[in-house]
């Protein structure tokens, strides 16, 4: 994140334009704005939804595709009477990496009498995972690996491959681990309500299938274990065969293991690619608007 | 005895302050506002959500909104934007909430002032806005609406069209009469046209005629609101048609003498207008 692409922004804006050069490629356009302003209850916000406006921007000069992605990495907006205004981050707010040219920054409103914006600027993040920079990461050869298929990639990572029978070990381990919890409540309330039982048969139900013990619906499936949670340490990490097409749909978790569902029956050739967020592929762009009027 | 008629009158009194609490005045309440400002093609506007308080509604008793004028407190008149097709303001309804969509005020406004008058509609035979007609077939060639601002005559396109082919002198003395005492037509002129025209296209038609009603319609101050046929209290709709002076009513079964004519007819007796002031505080 040390490096950044040299980039041009163009403001371009009906009242107002200002441009700051960063580089000679990249550039955030400020194509629309849209404000809503609430009080009460009306028929689509209660009394304690907030007031916001948002700039929806376009990046351009850029590659974008599943290989050159972008998110926000931080926002600065400064109304005209030198007020902050915070992004608001609701259940409507994603920032993601995402190939999109299109990116919204929903703020808090600046009191109605504030008819300008003096600076709204921030960083994007450039994500361009490669091989080289380490950004996508291909194992090879896992089928038969019993050890840490990260060991020469990263040392912080572990990831094992589970193997069938392993698993049976471990759904041993696990319904001994709920007979004892269900010994430990026993002695607690003397007898365990209805709704208890009922609860304890779902878990070891769930264990079982999820772990492929029991007919789960999916005709092939790989099981891993992690030391990190694969939806947090990984931008993206699936199973591809020989000839290079997904075959893995999404996964299943319980505890450190994750099992993945497979369209087809993992063979000879097939690997694994993993995409994550290392500094190595990442690049801040800069952006910055000044003097933004409002409508 | 002093104490006892201190307790009464303090008990009286407690129910008349009560009393005065409980009653709501009639009128329009603010509830919330959202305000949509942008830079694209759209206008910019303002939804303010209000409800009308104070009134008994329910399929007899409707409301609407009328004679607004919207100012902000620079003095700019603020123009109203469509009404949105689930909450009609214009149209009576007995929906209590009202959302008013008005165009924005500048961002320099602080406040608006909402001016207007609710029209509450009772329908009822008693004040003349529901007029109900059985016995259908014995009320051809009469004004329905006589009194109510309206002129509503039930045609009998089978009876004339037989007239006509067999009688030009009985059927031109019929057109004369139907405009002098049912009122078809602005003038006599205007009468032949239209009867002309509606036999024409009658005998075009080759649907049953008894399941079929053609009315006559003048309604310039577009009081009629609803026509509706009736038997045991159960719809006879087929789909209905209007033209520029016809009303056709598709009935579901051929007319019999139970079925009852019904037609809902604003008049200024049925009609309450409450005056209303609402404030409204810009977001």
């Amino acid at each position: 994140m040390k490096s950044f692409i040299r980039s041009k922004i163009l403001v371009v804006f009906f009242v107002l334009l200002c441009t700051k050069v960063f580089s000679q490629d990249f550039n955030l356009f400020l194509q629309h704005i849209e404000e809503v302003r609430l009080d009460g209850t009306t028929q689509r916000s209660t009394s304690d939804s907030i007031s916001k406006i948002t700039f929806t921007t376009m990046v351009n000069g850029i590659k974008l595709d599943w290989d050159h992605l972008i998110k926000v990495k931080d926002v600065e907006v400064v109304d005209g009477q030198g007020n902050p205004l915070r992004m608001v981050k609701d259940m409507f707010y994603k920032n993601e990496y995402s190939d999109s040219k299109k990116i919204d920054f929903p703020v808090e409103a600046p009191t109605r009498q504030t008819t300008r914006i003096n600076t709204f600027k921030g960083r994007l993040l450039y994500f361009t995972p490669t091989e080289e920079n380490k950004g996508k990461v291909i194992i090879r050869d896992f089928l038969g690996n019993k050890k840490n298929l990260f060991k020469d990639i990263d040392q912080e990572i572990e990831l094992t491959l589970v193997k069938d029978h392993e698993l049976i070990d471990i759904q041993k381990e696990f319904q001994k681990q709920v007979d004892e919890e269900v010994e430990k409540r026993k002695k607690e309330v003397g007898e365990i309500s209805k709704d208890e039982q009922r609860e304890i048969e779902y878990t070891r139900r769930l264990f079982d299938e999820m772990l492929g013990l029991t007919d789960n619906g999916w005709a092939y499936t790989l099981t891993f274990r992690s030391n990190k949670k694969i939806n947090e340490a990984y931008f993206s990490f699936e199973i591809f065969n020989a000839e290079g097409r997904p075959i893995s749909t999404g996964y299943s978790s319980v505890g450190d293991l994750y099992q993945y569902h497979l369209t087809d029956a993992p063979a000879e050739g097939c690997y694994i690619q993993v995409i994550r967020e290392v500094d190595a592929a990442v690049q801040e762009l800069k952006f910055e608007f000044n003097d933004v009027v409002l409508p | 005895m002093d104490k006892i008629k201190t307790n009464i009158l303090t008990i009286l009194l407690w129910c008349l302050l009560g009393q005065a609490g409980l009653s709501q005045q009639a009128g329009l309440v603010y509830q919330g506002i959202e305000e949509n400002r942008t830079v694209n093609n759209e206008k910019n506007c303002i939804e303010i959500t209000t409800r009308v308080q104070g009134l008994e509604l329910d399929d007899n008793h409707l409301i609407r909104l009328k004679d607004m004028t919207i100012t902000d407190d620079s003095g700019n008149t603020l123009a109203h934007l469509e009404e949105t097709y689930y909450l009609p303001i214009y149209h009576y309804s007995n929906n209590s909430q009202k959302v008013l969509r008005l165009e924005a005020p500048s961002r320099k406004a602080r406040q608006i002032s909402v001016k207007g008058t609710i029209e509450y509609f009772t329908i009822s035979e008693d004040l003349h806005s529901k007029r109900n007609f059985t016995d259908i077939q014995q009320q051809y060639h009469k004004n329905l609406l006589a009194g109510n601002d309206a002129t509503m005559v039930l045609i009998d396109l089978e009876g004339l069209s037989r007239l006509k082919k067999e009688d030009e002198a009985g059927y031109s003395k019929k057109v004369r009469q139907l405009h002098k005492n049912a009122g078809v037509g602005t003038t006599l002129e205007h009468a032949k046209r239209y009867l002309d025209n509606a036999l024409a296209d009658y005998g075009l038609w080759h649907g049953e005629a008894t399941k079929q009603l053609h009315l006559y319609r003048e309604d310039p101050n577009n009081n009629i609101l609803d026509v509706k046929v009736y038997k045991n209290n159960e719809s006879q709709s087929g789909g209905a048609s209007f033209g520029s002076n016809t009303f056709s009513y598709s009935l579901k079964e051929g007319l019999t003498p139970e079925m009852e004519l019904q037609f809902i007819v604003k008049n200024d007796s049925a009609i309450k207008k409450i005056p209303f002031t609402l404030t409204v505080n810009l977001p």
